[in-house]
């Protein structure tokens, strides 16, 4: 019986090692009270908010960034976005200042590739742990 | 020193009613390209062009035209002149002929489109006189 060698199809692959981001965005209304604010805050407002950020900074073609809300907590959000485009969700948070007629501020606080470190805050774990003991 | 370098968009304007308006000029087409790219790449892209494009010529006998833009905004600027749908509420479609690094290069393609659209077009006496001024008029540019 012939040996016959098996031999690996060549492929041809790439590996991105990380390629989303996720940031944490806090969006906030300036001129709403709390109640109010915590009463209008949703998933669709804050897709809406960003949209219209990336949009008014990037136009139709630039601001066409595909991002995903993936939890939406009191008014902060945790967004995934690919690496390539972190830059310009950062920006457009920047820079919008307005929505709907009201004034608002959609801050970016973190940014990491790994969704576990969005978990815990270093530096309140610092101020609540670390702080006290050094008086 | 940082040299800034340009790149020279040779394009060509399709007009729905093909009719000739010889209001649209170059400062037409500037206005119209720039609520384009503001339009499509929002205020980032139009500030990222602001200093940098002009046109450097068109005449509406020939519906042929020269843009300048900076090098990195190039593709930019060819995507907005690709999606504009109309010049001043006018139906048209822009067409990019050449993009040249030089202006010298793309004046040879302007001059040779030119004058083949010239001969091409049936314009009455006055209007044959202003097509052929404007056509002088390329090979004297200047950065």
């Amino acid at each position: 019986m012939s040996e016959r060698s098996t031999s690996v199809p060549r492929q041809w692959t790439r590996e991105v090692a990380c390629s989303d981001t996720f940031i944490a965005l806090s969006l906030s209304f300036l001129d709403l009270d709390s109640e109010a604010a915590s009463a209008a805050m949703s998933e669709q407002l804050f897709r809406d908010v960003l949209t219209q950020a990336l949009t008014e900074l990037f136009g139709f073609v630039g601001g066409a960034v595909v991002f995903s809300i993936l939890q939406l907590r009191d008014s902060s959000a945790i967004v995934r976005v690919d690496k390539r485009d972190a830059d310009k969700i950062w920006a457009a948070a920047a820079f919008a200042t307005s929505y709907g007629g009201h004034d608002i501020r959609l801050a970016a606080s973190r940014s990491s590739p790994f969704l576990m470190s969005m978990a815990v805050d270093s530096r309140e774990w610092a101020a609540t742990r670390v702080a006290p003991s050094l008086g | 020193m940082v040299r800034l370098k340009n790149r020279y968009l040779l394009l060509e304007i399709s007009w729905k009613d093909g009719k000739l308006d010889e209001s649209y000029n170059d400062n037409v087409l500037l206005q119209a390209l720039r609520d384009s790219v503001a339009l499509n790449f929002g205020d980032f892209g139009l500030g990222s062009n602001l200093s940098s494009l002009q046109v450097k010529y068109y005449s509406p006998y020939t519906d042929v035209g020269i843009v300048r833009c900076a090098t990195a905004e190039h593709e930019r600027v060819v995507a907005a002149l690709a999606l504009m749908t109309d010049v001043r509420q006018r139906p048209a479609a822009v067409r990019v002929l050449r993009v040249a690094g030089t202006l010298a290069t793309c004046k040879e393609a302007a001059v040779a489109r030119s004058a083949e659209k010239l001969l091409r077009t049936r314009l009455g006496r006055q209007h044959q006189a202003n097509a052929e001024q404007l056509h002088q008029q390329v090979s004297a540019l200047e950065l």
